[in-house]
């Protein structure tokens, strides 16, 4: 039995919680989700795809988007601050470029979440619920974008493209994909390196073919035409499903073309940066372009916090003052700065959302490693398109970052907005039994 | 042809020829893009050292002949991140930092000689020793490392890694130190004056004097190699660029002009050429400039 009740939420266009727990009472469960209420929710959709940019590992919010700088030492830090586009609107010198855009983008300065480790308010991140042993696993947002929309050619629903799963040492985070709903709903990995190589790792499962490089199509198509003369209906049958979507995007060549970053011009690719997270974002643009509904550019498992063989990011426990202005926050503001250029110029901004965050904050009181810890009370998200309104800053955090004084936006409420503007409302989620509380995040539009 | 146009031919011919020299500045040392820092001459004049981040998961060190252009790692055989490293005069000894564990460095002193290598561990959990100096001579190493309260300080110890002594005991945060030439002053990074600014002081910690005050980052202090100058790394026209100044922070002038990101400046030997790492079309790359026309 589905509670329609304990649904809050209100959709891109406006329509009320109660609206919904209305229409979706007046509605007999088994017609909730017939193939032409989905299209008709898909056509009032603002977004057609998601760019869900996780900045794992958690940046500091002072440091970057929330300054304080008439905080005391001890918490504001050593980096001054400058003028964005808005009035009165301050972000540090770190992310100047991004400072120039704030036409572009809104920006929420009283994100909330309720676990303070990176495994726990991951799986809040990703899909709004705790984590833990015995506790169900819920689909990420992804995964629901996914089952709800489906597969199309070639190209899986939800693609992560990340160097791996987010985890801390050892743990992935429970909530990176399918959950309880099972692999068939995992991300499609595609890993993108500073050059924009690409690697699938899926394709290892598949027998016989072990394609490191995928811009060497004429070597691939080789082994794929083998396969194709091996492969019988009933050993594709016995492949793992990842292994068939991939197959299946090697097989489709508008897909594959997609996934071929020598198709964009030198000059733009040199804008997004020589990094993996730079020549992700192009890629992710391209999946838009490819209509890809769900997107995820992960912050993941590269040399950025000195944590050999695991994957910390933006975890600055230590070097947070040195990592910041030497590394992260450069990349950060030259790569996002160039896709969201890149983005309004071809015109599809109108049509997709994009969402920068990480699992949580850093402590706004310096530790005593000279760096920042962990902050679950306060931190910033980045939402641009599908009728955002940029050039607003929603929320405040109070005068020395550490808790909102505002509303605190929960990752229920990221959810729900994102899962709202891909047209999976209410009822739809109710169908689905997902994501049973949230608020919209009306303030964005 | 009369003389009129000769002269005005000559004058063109001197103009591009002009151009194309200034054009040639800087000079493109490499060509992999890949992102890099902590440059550092090996006081040979043909040998830079650098860390680079070679694979997605490993920063090594890098040695690179400016005569031939070959570029080899230092630590052939290094499996873990390792950076920031310098070289004493004689080159009997040379420090780096190496990356030991989860958020955990450990500053490493080889004695060349001897075959020897000494590692000061900062301690269990999240610890990171942040960079260091070696003295000229090779006695002393200097490095900054938070001992507790939020602030971090500057440290002295000698080449065996024992007699620990805490140089600069304030609420702030000491970084980036460097040697002068002579081995008795040190210029550093330091958040005394409310962000990052440049500062000098007796190699006691006695004498501390600020030589740059901006709003923006002034960081990553070295001096030249008569110890007249100094160059560092400056955010204060909302950009990385290399600036140069006098040592006692007089004539501040800005060496670099990119719209990209340049950082990690070091001396040449001789004393008339920055290297630096400059970002330029997404690609991070080192650089070599002639200062030579900024010396006055």
């Amino acid at each position: 039995m589905i509670r329609l009740g304990e649904f809050n939420s209100r959709s891109c266009d406006g329509v009320s919680r109660r609206a919904f727990v209305q229409a979706g009472a007046a509605l007999p469960l088994t017609a909730m989700l017939s193939s032409g209420q989905i299209a008709e929710a898909a056509a009032k959709a603002r977004a057609k795809s998601i760019v869900f940019v996780w900045l794992w590992g958690a940046p500091s919010h002072l440091d970057t988007f929330d300054p304080k700088p008439d905080a005391p030492m001890s918490h504001r830090g050593p980096f001054g601050t400058i003028p964005t586009t808005l009035p009165g609107v301050r972000f540090t010198e770190l992310v100047p470029k991004l400072a120039a855009r704030t036409d572009k983008f809104a920006l929420v300065r009283s994100n909330i979440t309720h676990d303070g480790g990176h495994p726990g308010a991951g799986t809040y991140g990703f899909t709004g619920a705790r984590e833990g042993r015995g506790i169900t696993i819920q689909p990420s947002w992804g995964s629901i974008v996914s089952r709800h929309h489906g597969a199309g050619e070639g190209l899986p629903p939800y693609v992560m493209l990340a160097r791996g799963i987010p985890r801390d040492v050892a743990k992935l985070i429970d909530g990176y994909g399918g959950g309880d709903w099972g692999k068939a709903y995992d991300p499609f990995l595609i890993q993108c390196d500073e050059m924009g190589t690409i690697d699938i790792p899926a394709l290892k499962l598949v027998d016989g073919i072990t394609p490191d490089r995928i811009a060497h199509r004429r070597n691939l198509q080789a082994q794929l035409d083998k396969i194709k003369r091996n492969v019988t209906a009933d050993n594709f049958d016995a492949w793992d499903s990842k292994a068939k979507q991939a197959f299946t995007l090697l097989t489709n060549k508008q897909a594959l073309e997609s996934l071929d970053l020598t198709r964009e011009s030198t000059t733009l690719r040199e804008n997004y940066g020589q990094s993996s997270f730079g020549q992700s974002l192009i890629l992710a643009r391209r999946l838009v372009e490819a209509e890809v509904p769900f997107i995820n550019v992960s912050w993941s498992e590269y040399v950025e916090a000195f944590s050999p063989n695991t994957d910390f990011g933006w975890d600055t426990h230590v070097k947070n003052f040195d990592l910041l202005p030497n590394r992260h926050c450069p990349v950060l503001d030259n790569a996002m700065s160039a896709f969201l250029d890149d983005m309004y110029d071809r015109g599809l901004m109108d049509q997709t959302l994009v969402v920068c965050m990480g699992e949580f904050g850093r402590t706004p009181r310096i530790n005593n490693r000279a760096a920042r810890d962990h902050w679950q009370h306060n931190y910033f998200s980045i939402w641009a398109g599908a009728g955002v309104k940029p050039g607003q800053v929603v929320g405040a955090s109070d005068a020395k970052g550490e808790r909102p004084v505002t509303r605190g936006i929960e990752p229920t409420g990221v959810g729900v907005t994102m899962l709202d503007c891909m047209g999976i409302d209410s009822i739809a989620r109710a169908e689905l039994n997902v994501l049973p509380e949230g608020e919209f995040i009306h303030e964005l539009f | 042809m009369n003389s009129s146009k000769q002269r005005l031919g000559i004058t063109l011919w001197i103009l591009v020829i002009g151009v194309q020299l200034t054009a040639a500045e800087p000079i493109q040392l490499t060509h992999d893009g890949k992102m890099k820092q902590d440059l550092c001459f090996t006081h040979d004049t043909h040998e830079l050292i650098y860390s680079v981040l070679k694979t997605p998961l490993l920063i090594k060190l890098q040695r690179l002949n400016l005569e031939s252009g070959k570029i080899e790692d230092f630590h052939a055989n290094a499996n873990t991140n390792e950076i920031y490293i310098e070289f004493a005069k004689d080159m009997k000894h040379y420090a780096y930092i190496r990356n030991d564990g989860n958020l955990h460095t450990v500053l490493q002193v080889q004695d060349v000689d001897k075959g020897q290598l000494y590692s000061l561990n900062p301690g269990g959990g999240f610890a990171c020793i942040r960079a260091l100096t070696i003295s000229p001579d090779g006695q002393n190493i200097v490095y900054s490392f938070p001992e507790s309260r939020g602030s971090q300080q500057l440290w002295m110890t000698d080449n065996k890694l024992e007699n620990k002594t805490e140089l600069t005991k304030s609420d702030f945060i000491d970084a980036y130190p460097r040697f002068s030439p002579t081995g008795n002053v040190l210029t550093f990074t330091s958040t005394r004056s409310g962000n990052f600014d440049i500062f000098r002081m007796s190699v006691d910690g006695s004498g501390i004097f600020q030589l740059t005050d901006h709003p923006g980052i002034d960081t990553r202090p070295s001096f030249s190699p008569d110890g007249s100058k100094i160059v560092y790394t400056s955010l204060r026209q909302g950009n990385y660029e290399i600036f140069i100044m006098n040592a006692d922070g007089s004539n501040q002038k800005q060496v670099t002009n990119n719209p990209g990101k340049d950082d990690f400046a070091c001396w040449h030997p001789d004393g008339k050429r920055i290297l630096y790492v400059g970002e330029v079309r997404g690609k991070k790359d080192i650089y070599s400039i002639s200062v030579e026309g900024m010396l006055e």
